[in-house]
């Protein structure tokens, strides 16, 4: 019924011609800046979109601040990782924000690694995981880069979207077909200019470039990070750089949002370049879409 | 303060759940969790570790799927989600519906009281999670079990048994919440933490802290404010965070009826001996990295009194109205990107008082503790305690001065150094011990 009204009204926006809107805009609250920036490319101008976290903090660690029930309470949908990336602050903003609309088994509650096929998922026995470190035992949740999974995303959304907002359903078409146009030019022109790249040997700070890593063909030979979580080790260290003069390991990539001196002492010790790249929308202030964000990864993996 | 809303189940232990998309309702049966034919096998786990080469148990996923079930995404998501690998490491739906577990230890090792009289001197109670005063040297402070999980599509529920000092278990917390009521109203019922003040409303392993502040178990009770009862809340409609919550618990009479009780006075078989609360919180965000959260809390009760006559009926200790009353400041500093700085400070103040009707006294205590995290895994917390203000004939003047160094390993695990000097009354005595803590399983996450 609901939707009926809003879909008459919608229709009776466009037979007046007018480009005012007779409802009031799909409200998304998005856990991480390029979640918001793939919700804005899909909604287009009618969505209203939050993120909860910014792209130069560390996902995991988000403070559960009480002003982000706020924007929960209010929304239409919630658009998260998941693969338990934000389970360390997400689930209580949610319980408290006293939307059903968000809840889980709700059209509203958007969980975007339902889209992706995840990886690195362990297969130690579970009561062994923790000896692993802080290990996502769902999968690894840092998989929004390759254009593969971004495309998986937004169509995913766009789906939601037209579930929630059926006026809207042309729009969102549109948006996602502009969308994907424009994805699959870019994603040939990253490609090409990373290809040399390819067979690189990399070391990573956090276990959160495995997907790029498969998407552009490099090969990652170790992780600053001794286990997922556990702050590095001067052993570990020492080991990690044998491995990497060992191997040729040419690369160091590491988030913009761990601290740069460990990273930079692997990479000088271990022969390789640093590579502090931005891992979200929102991690420098030029990285407006997620557009921005792929290019600045390549740019970075390139140098110069 | 949010903390009695603490935690529950979202993804962990819950593969099926998290391998559908929401909108599918029937859980898969087990055949259903296998790869639809055009998912390769997962390619073996890239060694994060730097040595442990993870051990796979089971059988091996490289196994011929039967034929797919109708794939449960719509066609425009062209990637089947992934499946949890650890349902292969399962008996096939045994576990699969199992609440979070969890097991979290608290030890402690160390002494009240150079001389052992001297803090029995003080006449201070002590919260029944703090080490024992009886059991010096080693003691196992708290074995909490906590298992959280979605009842329905309409409540998630909780239950965190303890077994403090090792000497009975009892159910600290157990209780159902909504998630989908309208009018931006919640309701919780069962046995549960009040929601008043900050301190009150945290498990022991959330703290800073080895003991409890002083005024927990002389004004709240040796258990906290806690006890079977129901909770409604509702978000209030202002620009900032602010939750109205009203409670009503049936309080009982207390272990130890040697002391009285704030509440918990009278047989509860009517309304009227029933204890009421009402609490504000508010929140404002004074910055990307500051904020505060301040709580308004009363409540009122039967005092409870079993001084005057002896033997006593503990049922009918009914003394006059009592009022508790008071207020909690949070005050966070915390910058969002830590490749700044790692540093934080999380700086607690609470100050309740109580006043007995019918000429009784008012009588009071506070604390203030400042924690600052000094490097990422390295934790400073000082705390002053003032108790007796104002003083009366069942809260004489106290202080008390403690400070704890806390190094977390990792999330999972925390050895912590406590010391506190009490003084009162021209006594001293010196508290000092040195706590392990770890949690294994799946717990929630807590509030802020």
């Amino acid at each position: 019924m609901k939707l009926a009204i809003r879909t008459a009204l919608a229709v009776g926006a466009i037979a007046l011609g007018g480009g005012a809107r007779a409802e009031a805009k799909l409200r998304v609250v998005a856990s991480i800046e390029t979640l918001a920036d793939l919700s804005r490319q899909v909604g287009g101008d009618r969505v209203e979109v939050t993120s909860l976290s910014r792209g130069y903090q560390d996902p995991h660690f988000v403070d559960a601040k009480p002003s982000l029930v706020l924007a929960l309470n209010r929304a239409d949908a919630l658009a998260y990782v998941g693969l338990d990336l934000e389970i360390g602050w997400l689930p209580p903003l949610v319980q408290q924000s006293r939307n059903a609309r968000i809840q889980r088994g709700q059209p509203g509650n958007i969980d975007a690694s339902s889209s992706i096929r995840a990886e690195d998922i362990p297969t130690v026995p579970s009561e062994q995981l923790r000896a692993l470190g802080d290990i996502h035992p769902l999968g690894n949740p840092h998989y929004w880069i390759p254009p593969k999974n971004a495309r998986a995303i937004a169509r995913l959304l766009a789906e939601r979207f037209t579930a929630l907002d059926a006026g809207g359903a042309a729009t969102y078409k549109a948006e996602l077909a502009r969308f994907e146009a424009r994805l699959a030019a870019k994603e040939k022109e990253w490609e090409a200019a990373a290809a040399p790249l390819k067979g690189t040997r990399i070391v990573t700070f956090h276990k959160s470039w495995s997907y790029l890593a498969h998407w552009l063909g490099l090969e990652e030979i170790g992780y600053i990070e001794p286990k997922p979580g556990i702050p590095p080790t001067a052993n570990h260290t020492a080991q990690l750089v044998e491995l990497m003069k060992k191997n040729g390991a040419r690369l160091v990539v590491v988030e913009s949002f761990y601290p740069s001196s460990m990273a930079r002492f692997v990479a000088d010790n271990g022969k390789a370049r640093l590579v502090a790249a931005p891992s979200n929308v929102g991690a420098t202030p030029a990285i407006k879409t997620y557009f921005d964000l792929v290019d600045a990864v390549i740019a970075a993996l390139k140098g110069g | 303060m949010l903390t009695s809303l603490i935690c529950y189940l979202w993804l962990q232990q819950q593969p099926i759940d998290n391998s559908k998309p929401p909108e599918t309702p029937p859980p898969a049966p087990p055949a259903a969790a296998v790869p639809p034919p055009d998912v390769a096998p997962q390619p073996p786990l890239a060694n994060p570790d730097g040595g442990v080469a993870p051990a796979t148990v089971g059988p091996p996923p490289a196994a011929p799927p039967p034929p797919p079930p109708a794939p449960a995404v719509s066609p425009e998501a062209p990637a089947a989600p992934a499946v949890s690998s650890q349902e292969s490491v399962r008996a096939p739906g045994s576990s699969l519906l199992n609440p979070a577990l969890s097991f979290i230890l608290d030890g402690a090792f160390g002494y009240y009281g150079v001389h052992g009289d001297d803090f029995a001197a003080l006449d201070l109670p002590v919260s029944g999670d703090d080490p024992s005063p009886t059991t010096e040297g080693f003691s196992l402070q708290e074995i909490e079990f906590a298992a959280q999980a979605a009842v329905d599509p309409y409540l998630e529920g909780a239950v965190f048994l303890t077994i403090p000092n090792l000497q009975a278990l009892e159910v600290e917390e157990a209780y159902l919440v909504t998630t989908s009521l309208p009018g931006n109203l919640q309701l919780k019922a069962g046995s549960f933490r009040s929601q008043f003040g900050r301190n009150n409303t945290q498990h022991l392993h959330t703290q800073n802290f080895t003991r409890r502040p002083l005024m927990t178990p002389l004004l709240f009770g040796p258990d906290g404010f806690r006890g079977p009862g129901a909770q409604a809340s509702w978000l209030v409609p202002v620009p900032w965070f602010a939750t109205l919550f009203t409670e009503a618990f049936s309080i009982g009479a207390p272990d130890d009826t040697t002391r009285i009780a704030t509440f918990g006075g009278g047989a509860r078989l009517t309304p009227k001996n029933l204890t009421y609360t009402a609490v504000l919180e508010q929140f404002w965000e004074l910055g990307e990295s500051t904020s505060l959260l301040l709580g308004a809390n009363v409540a009122t009760g039967h005092l409870f009194d079993c001084m005057q006559a002896v033997p006593c009926d503990t049922a009918m200790a009914a003394g006059p109205r009592t009022y508790l009353y008071g207020g909690d400041l949070y005050f966070k500093w915390k910058p969002p990107n830590q490749a700044e700085t790692y540093a934080s400070l999380q700086w607690t103040t609470e100050w309740f008082a109580r006043t007995v009707t019918s000429g009784g006294p008012t009588e009071g205590a506070g604390y203030t503790e400042p924690v600052l995290q000094i490097a990422r895994r390295f934790y400073l917390g000082a705390r002053f305690d003032l108790v007796g203000l104002p003083s009366g004939p069942d809260i004489p003047r106290r202080y008390g001065y403690a400070g704890s160094l806390t190094f977390a390993p990792s999330e999972y695990s925390r050895v912590r150094l406590y010391g506190q000097e009490l003084n009162g009354a021209g006594q001293w005595a010196t508290v000092a011990f040195l706590q392990i803590e770890y949690a294994m399983g799946a717990h929630g996450a807590h509030p802020f």
